[in-house]
């Protein structure tokens, strides 16, 4: 074998590598990605379950925006490091919900939307989107009742 | 007639000997690189199918959950009721408030440290066979400390089943890098509000080169929430 034909074999085998390294790579990106999304769907799943949870009462209409690494779970803590990548942002809007088989039948409640975002390549990105309808119960209606609230 | 053959010279060795070492240690380093991108692909990979079981099964206990009977950072009681909504609805003592234990009615949640230092989380359930007929129900409580000793007294008969959901956990790390135990976590601490259950872990994997982590924390809303009589009177 000549020096010339072993460079080349070398050469080859270095491409080769490259080739298999840039194949992990973007299979590593799309892990990432597939776990942010995990991740986020969790976080925006936990605001969900929060205005689901919290009395009816208590909830008002509002547009608040957690920025990148400044989520708080329900509970007023610190989410872990895991999610310091993501931000968040909770839109809670007045709503009544018509049933097109029960003409005149409207439910009242609150449309909770929330959207968990990370920043990629310095640019926000969306990665989940969610958005739930909390109605208005008739035990909701007898606790308001109860507390002179209409 | 012979033919000599030139052989290399030494310049020629030494540069081929010198391009060889180069080559073969960027190779090395790209074998160790992938070796290291497999590995923390694989626990992503295993993360994500493990969280989103765990997530799953949560979601779906929240789903069929009457309320939290018993709270603490590592164990949580959940009451499935197993008549339907409508008899619920009456408010009958004799239907409302009865716990049938040979009917899968509850469901223990619990994180428990292995002999390694990792943490499990199991699922108990009562064995309906073992439950002797005469103890086979019992009564709405809001205290949670007669919940902790019916599942020792349970538990110490052999009369509960373990499933368990996820092995090879830890706690969540904090921004800062503390970390602290599995917990689970919940909207309030009392029986009669709480409307949420949840629980904030890390799955955790060891390379050879030192532990990977991915942290996890779901939460879901109970979706039939339905608050005892008795809470009513408190």
């Amino acid at each position: 074998m000549t020096l010339i034909e072993c460079l080349v074999a070398m050469a080859l085998v270095v491409v080769a590598a490259a080739i298999m390294s840039s194949a992990v790579r973007d299979g590593l990106a799309a892990q990432e990605d597939a776990l942010a999304l995990t991740l986020g769907g969790t976080a925006a799943e936990s605001r969900v379950a929060e205005y689901l949870a919290k009395p009816y009462a208590s909830i008002a209409a509002a547009d608040a925006t957690e920025n990148v690494g400044a989520m708080t779970t329900p509970q007023g803590g610190a989410f872990s490091e895991s999610y310091s990548r993501f931000g968040r942002r909770t839109i809670v809007s007045e709503r009544s919900l018509t049933v097109p088989d029960f003409p005149g039948l409207s439910i009242p409640g609150y449309l909770i939307q929330v959207t968990v975002s990370d920043l990629w390549d310095g640019t926000e990105r969306k990665i989940v989107a969610l958005q739930r309808f909390r109605p208005r119960t008739i035990e909701d209606e007898i606790a308001a009742a109860a507390a002179g609230t209409p | 007639m012979t033919r000599t053959r030139r052989g290399f010279t030494l310049i020629e060795v030494i540069v081929a000997t010198l391009v060889t070492s180069v080559v073969a240690g960027s190779v090395v380093g790209m074998v160790e690189a992938f070796r290291a991108a497999v590995a923390v692909q694989d626990l992503r990979s295993e993360a994500i199918v493990r969280g989103a079981g765990v997530q799953s099964h949560l979601g779906l206990l929240a789903l069929k959950t009457r309320m939290t009977l018993s709270l603490s950072p590592q164990r949580i009681l959940l009451w499935l009721p197993s008549e339907t909504l409508s008899t619920s609805g009456t408010g009958s003592d004799t239907e409302f408030d009865l716990i049938n234990l040979l009917n899968d009615e509850l469901h223990w949640l619990e994180f428990l440290q292995d002999q390694d230092l990792s943490w499990t989380l199991i699922e108990w359930t009562v064995k309906p066979g073992l439950v002797p007929s005469g103890a086979s129900t019992t009564y709405f409580s809001s205290d949670g400390e007669f919940w902790d000793s019916l599942f020792v007294q349970l538990r110490d008969s052999e009369m509960l089943r373990r499933s368990t959901l996820a092995s090879g956990l830890d706690g969540p790390q904090l921004a800062g890098g503390s970390a602290s135990p599995p917990k689970f976590v919940w909207q309030t601490a009392s029986t009669c509000e709480n409307r949420s259950l949840g629980a904030e872990f890390a799955f955790v994997a060891d390379d050879g080169t030192g532990p990977l982590r991915s942290d996890l924390r779901v939460e879901s809303a109970l979706a039939f929430f339905d608050r005892h009589p008795i809470c009513s009177e408190e």
